[in-house]
């Protein structure tokens, strides 16, 4: 018995925002009996489907190699070249990141600069939170990019092109300002010969590949639950091992912040003022994002705000991500990864945050 | 055997950007700490390097330091990983794992093994550790 107590205790440290939301969602059983009873309809069980299908499938093309031999490509031909070898790896980051989710693009590119790092012998605190702001911004350009997009992709039934071109105005003013700041950066060529690259799982990277764009078009038609299938069943037979390796205790936290968070939205709908023009929506949720976090600021207001203000709900959330630590949850994933601290993290954050707020309310303003 | 020496070549070409990731501590029933020092290359890891917390230095391969210390603060590891980290080399010999068709290419911390890097048959690829991958993830995201 003490040994269990041990392990749950282990277990409950490890993963702490798991259990915080467990811990929530039994504290409010007894203030709403009715809650179990309509937590399958809170989870909205085709967006899950669509959101746990792009995390299979991204989670496979990560393990497959293909994205860190990309990212290793760079570093060999560009690696005497210090500017325009950091402008690569920030836009690359970003790039990857609409395909591959803003998470799984850093679990690539942050190690990268770590051996960027490593081999000039000097801090690149700089191109670290760059990295990060960049999967956070240009992730924003497609429905998959990362899970507000899913779940506001899926919640308002848009299809993957409309969303695309919504976000297209809003994704080239950052890439813009990623442009800008990464052209600030400065360094000395590393002298280290290239490194050789990681084993490439091939079949595992077709299958994913294929499954990233069956959720894109299956997501679209409205087809979630096939989706998923597909996604499991292209990835499981590439490899098994790939299907273990998906992250449970993550799939858990986002069901939990669905169930939880669109729970909060129906008990704050009479107490929060909804959102009536796009300007208002696009503050409100970059925000909240600020407080509670990107994923569940969507959550919470995709319940209040109108279909027409879909854009300025995802914009504003997805600049949201790229204001303070707590705004994403790749922001702590660079935190946790690196020794870039909070403080050093906002000095770059801040500025581009606000830059790119004003920019996306002028966009809104002239659209 | 030029693939053996191209395995070796391989993995000294890699061991200057393998970075040391978050450390992994584990904490056994009777009170004990062990730490594990993750190797990491492009975003997998390769292997881990057994860490004793009280002497502050690594252990051979094969031999976990089973420390009775109330705490270890992963903080205050960094800067002695890097300091290992500088201080790794490759060895001039591979051991072939059939089951793997991989390379196994030892690494030494001064007069020990401390980790392999495993290269694939041919000698020209890095072989992650998938399921090191796996727990170093878990600590991270």
């Amino acid at each position: 018995m003490a040994r269990l107590a041990a392990r749950l205790r282990t277990y409950a440290a490890r993963e702490r925002l798991l259990t915080v939301l467990l811990v929530a969602y039994i504290v409010m059983i007894p203030l709403d009996p009715s809650l179990p009873r309509r937590s399958l309809r809170l989870l909205e069980p085709r967006v899950y489907a669509a959101l746990v299908a792009l995390l299979v499938a991204s989670r496979g093309l990560e393990l497959s190699g293909l994205p860190a031999r990309a990212a290793s490509r760079l570093l060999a031909k560009l690696r005497g070249r210090p500017g325009l070898l950091y402008s690569s790896i920030v836009l690359a980051a970003g790039a990857s990141a609409a395909f591959m989710t803003n998470d799984a693009a850093l679990f690539v590119y942050l190690p990268l600069v770590m051996s960027v790092e490593r081999i000039l012998g000097a801090p690149l605190t700089g191109l670290y939170v760059l990295v990060a702001l960049s999967v956070n911004t240009l992730s924003m350009a497609s429905p998959i990019g990362n899970p507000q997009n899913i779940y506001i992709w899926q919640h308002y039934r848009l299809s993957a092109a409309e969303f695309a071109a919504g976000m297209a105005p809003y994704t080239l003013a950052g890439l813009g300002l990623l442009v800008v700041y990464t052209a600030l950066l400065r360094g000395p060529p590393a002298r280290a010969p290239p490194p050789p690259p990681v084993r490439l799982d091939k079949p595992l990277a077709a299958a994913s590949l294929a499954a990233i764009l069956g959720v894109a078009v299956l997501g679209s038609l409205g087809m979630q639950y096939e989706a998923l299938l597909l996604a499991v069943a292209l990835v499981g037979v590439a490899r098994p091992r790939a299907l273990g390796a998906v992250d449970a205790p993550l799939l858990a936290v986002f069901a939990l912040l669905f169930i939880e968070f669109g729970e909060a939205s129906r008990l704050a709908a009479s107490h929060i003022p909804v959102p009536a023009t796009p300007m208002e929506a696009m503050l409100l949720a970059a925000g909240l994002s600020q407080a509670v976090s990107n994923v569940p600021a969507t959550v919470l207001l995709a319940h209040l705000v109108p279909r027409r203000l879909w854009i300025p709900l995802a914009v504003g959330a997805n600049v949201g991500g790229a204001g303070l630590a707590t705004g994403s949850m790749a922001n702590l994933i660079l935190l946790r990864l690196t020794r870039v601290d909070t403080r050093s993290y906002h000095r770059y954050a801040l500025p581009y945050f606000a830059a790119l707020l004003g920019a996306s309310a002028l966009l809104l303003a002239l659209g | 055997m030029a693939a053996a020496s191209r395995a070796v070549e391989t993995a000294r070409r890699a061991l200057p950007y393998v970075v040391v990731g978050p450390p992994i501590i584990h904490r056994g029933p009777a009170g004990d700490v062990h730490v594990d020092l993750p190797l990491i290359y492009q975003g997998f890891a390769l292997d881990r390097i057994h860490y004793d917390p009280v002497s502050r230095s690594p252990s051979p391969k094969g031999r976990p330091v089973h420390a009775m210390l109330r705490d270890v603060d992963p903080s205050s590891i960094a800067g002695e990983a890097e300091a290992i980290l500088g201080e790794l080399r490759v060895l001039d010999a591979a051991e072939y794992r059939g089951p793997e068709a991989a390379w196994a290419v030892p690494v030494a911390w001064r007069s020990f093994i401390v980790a392999h890097i495993k290269v694939s048959g041919d000698g020209g690829e890095i072989v992650p550790d998938y399921g090191l991958t796996e727990e170093v993830r878990r600590l991270v995201g």
